[in-house]
């Protein structure tokens, strides 16, 4: 939410660092309320699922990175 | 008893002369069994097996506890006291992997039988833990009355009465009966241990189990439950763990030696430390092995 | 004993020295960074937004675009009536599942709720927003403050199962012995004996995650929507601080901006009142 405020929500691929950006979630945030059609709410939903599994992914990386750091000693719950 | 206990103890630890005993052999051969009359025994303990997961920590245990006496269970660290107790009231299957096999009877009934609710069997077998565990979020009166409380019982004549009741028999009343309404955590170590006897007696049981309840005690508070202690079996069996053989000589009327997850001797106190009829008890009482 | 010291030892040492402090500098470089950055955003906020706070603020409505004055007083009723309604959702299903991974260890599926509970904690409240979109409005057809309340509930689950799974673990197991021992089932030992012993911890978990949820606005988004008038109504769209706050910063009226200062004023205030005043009364009550 915080991106989406400053982060300039253009669509370019960017250059450098200081160019306006899109973040996923900036993305869904602003645009949800003018999907008027099916698609459009889906293929943003769609984005959301990407968002979604991405965290899921490092979120389980670092359990497992947790767990093999202490080499099992730690009660990485599974 | 006790009078007999502490000249007994001072007859066996300065006599120089060895009293005779059976040779080893012969001894092995009979169990010695002192002989309680069926009608005065409260507890029978037939073939008892005990394990953690697939590790068998107690071996074929064959024990009675006469009612209304005080029996002793002693023996070196890790030797199953503890264990076997705690299978006396159904306790060691709470413990993760803990298994039993075997009977035990009270009263004639099968404890572990089928059908039988090991909720209505620590009702009728109590039991005091070597560290005094009041519950911190209650009151003295409410841990006293936890047994009825937490059991959803509401009769407040009749919880007044029991506290009222099981205090004095615990020897606590004249010291907490004006301050009933603190939190539990608020006594002294021997205090809180007196509560947790207390506690136990309120629901009326049986028996009472004490695994080493003096231990964390300093020894004027352990002089105060000893002494409780010998009032409570006019009302209450009891079965004592102890780590200290001069308090099981103190206290008991009979005596059971474990070693190894096994029963190797039992009998009268009095017999048993000054003329005990197994090696193993021998080199334990006289201190050869701790 | 004076011990003689060469002349390499003393280098290696004086190196060490060195190195120690220059840690401990850096450490303190750190510290001080992370608290200047907390006290400039508590700083801006307060010189911004403290200045359009009057009484009209925090009870009148807010007027149609464009005209200055009016108030959030229907989005701080709004938040706090979502919020609460996500605490009655949230806190039975958080202890429940908490209560059965800490009883039942054997229990493979407490381990893997525990697991699963750790990581839904770091998934984005507005991928929380966009499931309680598809799950509650859609079937309902309009926004509401209810699938708000239920998205705040996604999003403090695992909170709160976290921190009261932590809370039973600290309680010893000689309680529950003893009341076992006693004859109690074990299901009147986990509500007589563990709750009571583990509720300054339970309280902690549920007002941090009241706290949290107080301040998400991505989740709202799609599910409370805002409304600008007094509404009370849960089946109906509501209008929740967050909300509020973002909806004014992106705007394009100056006194929108600095009504969004004020209103971010007032939220860190509550979230503070709010966590100043439990501590005070759970250390009263850890007294006891």
């Amino acid at each position: 939410m915080a991106v989406t405020m400053v982060g300039g929500n253009s669509f370019d691929l960017i250059h450098s660092l200081f160019d306006p950006v899109h973040s996923m979630a900036s993305q869904i945030a602003s645009e949800f309320t003018e999907a008027t059609y099916s698609l459009y709410v889906s293929s943003l939903i769609y984005v959301g699922l990407v968002l979604f599994g991405i965290t899921i992914i490092i979120s389980l990386c670092a359990q497992y990175l947790i767990w093999r750091l202490s080499k099992g000693h730690v009660a990485v719950f599974e | 008893m006790n009078n007999g206990g502490l000249q007994m103890k001072e007859e066996r630890f300065t006599s120089g002369e060895r009293k005779s005993r059976k040779s080893d052999d012969e001894s092995r051969s009979s169990k010695t069994e002192p002989s309680i009359a069926p009608e005065q025994l409260r507890l029978k303990v037939e073939q008892l097996n005990v394990y953690y997961g697939d590790f068998q920590a107690v071996k074929d245990i064959d024990l009675s506890i006469g009612t209304n006496k005080v029996t002793a269970l002693i023996g070196p660290s890790g030797c199953g006291k503890s264990t076997f107790i705690r299978c006396l009231n159904r306790m060691h299957e709470v413990t993760p992997g803990g298994r039993v096999e075997g009977k035990v009877l009270l009263d004639g009934q099968d404890l572990y039988g089928p059908g039988v609710d090991p909720v209505d069997v620590r009702r009728r077998v109590g039991m005091v833990f070597q560290k005094p565990n009041v519950f911190p979020s209650m009151s003295i009166h409410d841990n006293v009355a936890s047994g009825y409380k937490l059991n959803g019982i509401r009769d407040h004549q009749l919880i007044a009465e029991k506290v009222q009741k099981s205090l004095k028999n615990a020897a606590l009343w004249d010291e907490v009966k004006d301050k009933l309404k603190q939190p539990g955590t608020s006594l002294s170590g021997g205090q809180q241990q007196r509560l947790c006897i207390a506690r136990a007696l309120a629901v009326d049981p049986d028996v009472l189990l004490m695994d080493e309840p003096c231990s964390a005690l300093d020894p004027i508070a352990t002089t105060k439950i000893e002494e409780l202690i010998h009032e409570l079996k006019e009302t209450v069996t009891i079965v004592i763990v102890t780590h200290n053989m001069q308090q099981a000589a103190r206290v008991s009327d009979y005596t059971a030696f474990f070693y190894v997850g096994e029963l190797i001797e039992f009998g009268e106190t009095g017999t048993l430390f000054t003329t005990p009829q197994k090696r193993q008890t021998e080199d334990y009482i006289t201190g050869r092995f701790g | 004993m004076v011990t003689q010291h060469s002349a390499a030892e003393r280098r290696h040492y004086q190196f060490r020295r060195a190195t120690e402090r220059l840690a401990g500098a850096g450490m303190v470089l750190c510290t001080a960074v992370t608290v200047f950055f907390l006290f400039m955003i508590l700083g801006y906020v307060i010189y911004n937004g403290a200045s359009a706070i009057d009484w009209n603020f925090l009870t009148g409505l807010p007027l149609p675009p464009g005209e200055s004055g009016g108030g959030i007083a229907n989005a701080l009723v709004g938040s706090v009536l979502v919020v609460a309604c996500a605490v009655l959702i949230a806190m039975p299903i958080g202890l429940g599942a908490a209560i059965f991974v800490n009883e039942f260890p054997s229990a493979r599926l407490g381990r893997t709720v525990r697991f699963m509970a750790e990581v839904l904690t770091g998934v984005p409240s507005i991928v929380v927003g966009l499931f309680a979109y598809a799950l509650v409005v859609r079937p309902m057809g309009s926004f509401s403050g209810l699938s708000g309340s239920i998205a705040y509930a996604f999003i403090m689950v695992p909170i709160i199962l976290i921190t009261s799974h932590e809370a039973f673990r600290l309680v010893p197991p000689s309680l529950r012995e003893a009341s076992l021992a006693l004859g109690v089932p074990k299901w009147r030992t986990i509500l007589g004996v563990v709750l009571p012993v583990s509720r300054t911890a339970l309280l902690t978990g549920a007002v941090l995650a009241f706290s949290r949820a107080l301040g998400e606005a991505a989740p709202m988004l799609f599910t409370a929507f805002g409304n600008p008038f007094w509404n009370l109504n849960l089946g109906k769209p509501i209008a929740t601080v967050p909300m509020l706050i973002y909806t004014y910063a992106t705007g394009p009226y100056d006194d929108w901006h600095q009504k969004a200062w004020a209103a971010s004023f007032v939220l860190m205030m509550v979230v503070l009142v709010t966590s100043v005043m439990t501590r005070a009364f759970l250390r009263g009550k850890s007294h006891e």
